[in-house]
């Protein structure tokens, strides 16, 4: 209880003398303020931008795998044969063909030629939730090829405006499709790089959307990773089947692994921050400096009163928590400022890109305690300084 | 306590102090021995330069003797840390400085109430104890002032109610009267006589027989040496 009082105390007087010097105070602070908010920012921006990568990767399907298959001159894409090999991979959970167009719908009298038709098997939905409401497309579906159809919200705006959409049909490649599914929005980076058609999307049964596109064999599919595998097993064990079906013949297929992509990604955007981080703290280390002088001189300003303090019985052990306890308020303070600004930056910035923004308990931690050590490490020298005056000369100084 | 015994305070015993400058050795005090008893108003008079302030920075346990003995209050001043000697000087000294030697930022209650900050005082008794020694200087309705809205005697007598707060063995004051006016100053010897009347023993420090002679005994201090001064030979 008695040292709870003493340090209240000495935090009372330390709040004095930073009110007493306003002016000094401030820009002393500034420096911290300056270097917390810069790492703050830093991190929180870079992290932003991580988390929004990651997730729009991550809409892809965490355990996902991309085949694209070129074929060679003798043998286009995969026929259903090779399909069929290919589901037998150890370490395979499913596999969806998927074919992609750009054609033209007709709704009622008008006609949309902007429409992207997306073939996708059943499997695709099992491992892909994004129906809104109506149903999937389902096995029979894609084996009977039904002329069925799934739209998405830009198709439902720009075709349907508004007329009934589930149970309506569209007029798609001389076929009339019944819409049994609407999706939801497709805010995945993949979207933005495929570029959905300005008139909307249509998912179709790939077998649907396959001989729209005049071709035979799949060409490009989605491989899901049973669960006990890991995705670069897979990737390994897919690469030996497909070597086998392409007799080995180079750039015949590609598989892309989007967690290690997502990992790769996220450990370059780590270091990136950490290195960032680093620089800004050297702002900290400025701050911290500029601490260290104030503090300084406020000793040599208050020598007299130091002194003073003694006689009257302070220990040099309170006088230097006076002063430690100065510099270690001015420099949280200033790190609570410090973060406070750092998140208001990285909040403007994530809106200025577009990116996530999201509040990490770990960065705030990280602006209070190394605020909270800059104060001390800063701050030790001149208290002590101030705590071993000799009383005598102090009280004779002007 | 009986009333006939001798209850002497201080006591000290071939104190000395040297100080070093480079090769040269000053001895500024050679031998100095003085006993002081409870209630005493005892004056050290000495002109400039005879050793009283490191006498007094001594008393003051400012200070440490190069070699004597020196008992305060039945306890012996050597080889103590710097905070012990903070305490002790907390608990057994109350200072009185020639130039008033108060916290400008702060209230005149707030100056009063810093030694008995430092004693770790409940906070109750604290302001309780600084009220009632400004109320006792005649300064209750200036609490709140700052010091440099009081006068020299009113920022003096702040100075003395804050050496009087923790009851201390001794008030020890150096040139008391030195920035005041010959009025206000002798406003403050009237109320070292009245505290000194209640049994408060002082000590004071001056260079001015005039002021010294307010005190009930007047000690000489010349050249580092002490001798128990008779007020003719001036």
């Amino acid at each position: 209880m008695r040292s709870i009082a003493i340090i209240r105390q000495s935090f009372k007087m330390s709040l004095q003398n930073i009110v007493n010097n306003k002016m000094r105070s401030f820009l002393t602070m500034l420096g911290i303020v300056i270097g917390v908010a810069a790492v703050i920012a830093l991190i929180t921006i870079v992290q932003g931008f991580s988390d929004s990568v990651v997730s729009e990767f991550s809409d892809l399907g965490a355990g996902t795998l991309t085949v694209n298959a070129y074929g060679t001159s003798m043998k286009q894409g995969l026929t259903e044969n090779d399909l069929a090999e290919l589901e037998k991979v150890k370490g395979v959970g499913g596999i969806s063909p998927t074919a992609s167009l750009t054609s033209t719908a007709v709704f009622g009298s008008e006609a949309f030629d902007k429409v992207t038709v997306d073939g996708k098997s059943d499997i695709y939905f099992i491992h892909n939730n994004i129906i809104k409401s109506g149903r999937a497309l389902n096995a029979s579906d894609i084996e009977n090829q039904a002329h069925v159809c799934i739209v998405d919200q830009t198709f439902m705006k720009s075709v349907m405006k508004g007329h009934a959409v589930l149970g309506n049909t569209i007029l798609l490649d001389g076929y009339e499709y019944t819409i049994v599914g609407i999706r939801d929005d497709d805010t995945s980076l993949m979207a933005a790089f495929s570029g959905s058609g300005d008139d909307g999307t249509v998912i179709v049964p790939y077998k649907n959307a396959l001989r729209m596109t005049g071709n035979a064999n799949v060409s490009s599919l989605e491989v899901y990773v049973a669960e006990g595998y890991t995705s670069s097993e897979v990737v390994d064990n897919l690469s030996l089947a497909l070597d086998n079906v392409y007799n080995d013949a180079d750039n015949s297929y590609s598989i892309l692994n989007m967690e290690t992509l997502m990992q790769s990604l996220d450990t370059i955007l780590g270091m990136l921050s950490t290195m960032l981080a680093g620089i800004a703290s050297i702002a900290l280390l400025v701050g911290g400096i500029g601490i260290m002088n104030m503090m300084l001189v406020s000793v040599t300003e208050r020598t007299k009163e130091i002194g003073l303090r003694k006689a009257l019985g302070a220990e040099p052990s309170r006088i230097q928590m006076q002063f430690l306890l100065e510099s270690i308020v001015l420099s949280v303070i200033g790190g609570i400022l410090g973060v406070l600004v750092g998140l208001l930056i990285a909040y403007v910035a994530a809106a200025i890109m577009d990116t996530a923004f999201g509040i990490s308990p770990g960065a705030i931690l990280l602006g209070l305690t190394f605020s909270l050590v800059v104060g001390v490490i800063f701050g030790w020298a001149p208290a002590r300084r101030a705590s071993r005056l000799n009383p005598i000369d102090a009280l004779r100084a002007d | 306590m009986s009333e006939n015994k001798k209850d002497v305070i201080l006591r000290m015993k071939g104190i000395t102090k040297d100080y070093v400058m480079g090769a040269e050795v000053s001895h500024v005090l050679k031998g100095i021995d003085l006993e002081v008893e409870r209630g005493e108003f005892l004056a050290v008079l000495g002109p400039s330069g005879s050793g009283k302030s490191t006498l007094m920075n001594i008393i003051g346990c400012l200070d440490v003797p190069t070699s004597g003995e020196y008992e305060l209050s039945g306890k012996t001043i050597a080889h103590q840390s710097e905070a012990s000697l903070a305490q002790i000087r907390n608990k057994e000294i109350g200072f009185i400085f020639q130039s008033f030697q108060l916290l400008q930022r702060q209230s005149a209650f707030d100056n009063v109430e810093l030694p008995l900050l430092y004693a770790n005082m409940p906070e109750r008794e604290r302001r309780q104890r600084a009220r009632d020694m400004l109320t006792k200087v005649q300064l209750a309705d200036r609490m709140d002032y700052l010091p440099n809205q009081l006068s020299g005697g009113q920022q003096q007598r702040v100075a003395i109610a804050r050496a009087l707060a923790m009851n201390p063995t001794i008030l020890l004051a150096d040139e008391p009267t030195g920035a005041l006016d010959q009025k206000t100053g002798a406003q403050v010897m009237d109320l070292f006589h009245e505290l000194n009347n209640e049994g408060r023993t002082i000590i004071m420090i001056t260079h001015d027989s005039k002021i010294a002679s307010h005190a009930s005994r007047i000690v000489r201090i010349l050249d580092g040496n002490i001798s128990e001064g008779a007020l003719e030979d001036a």
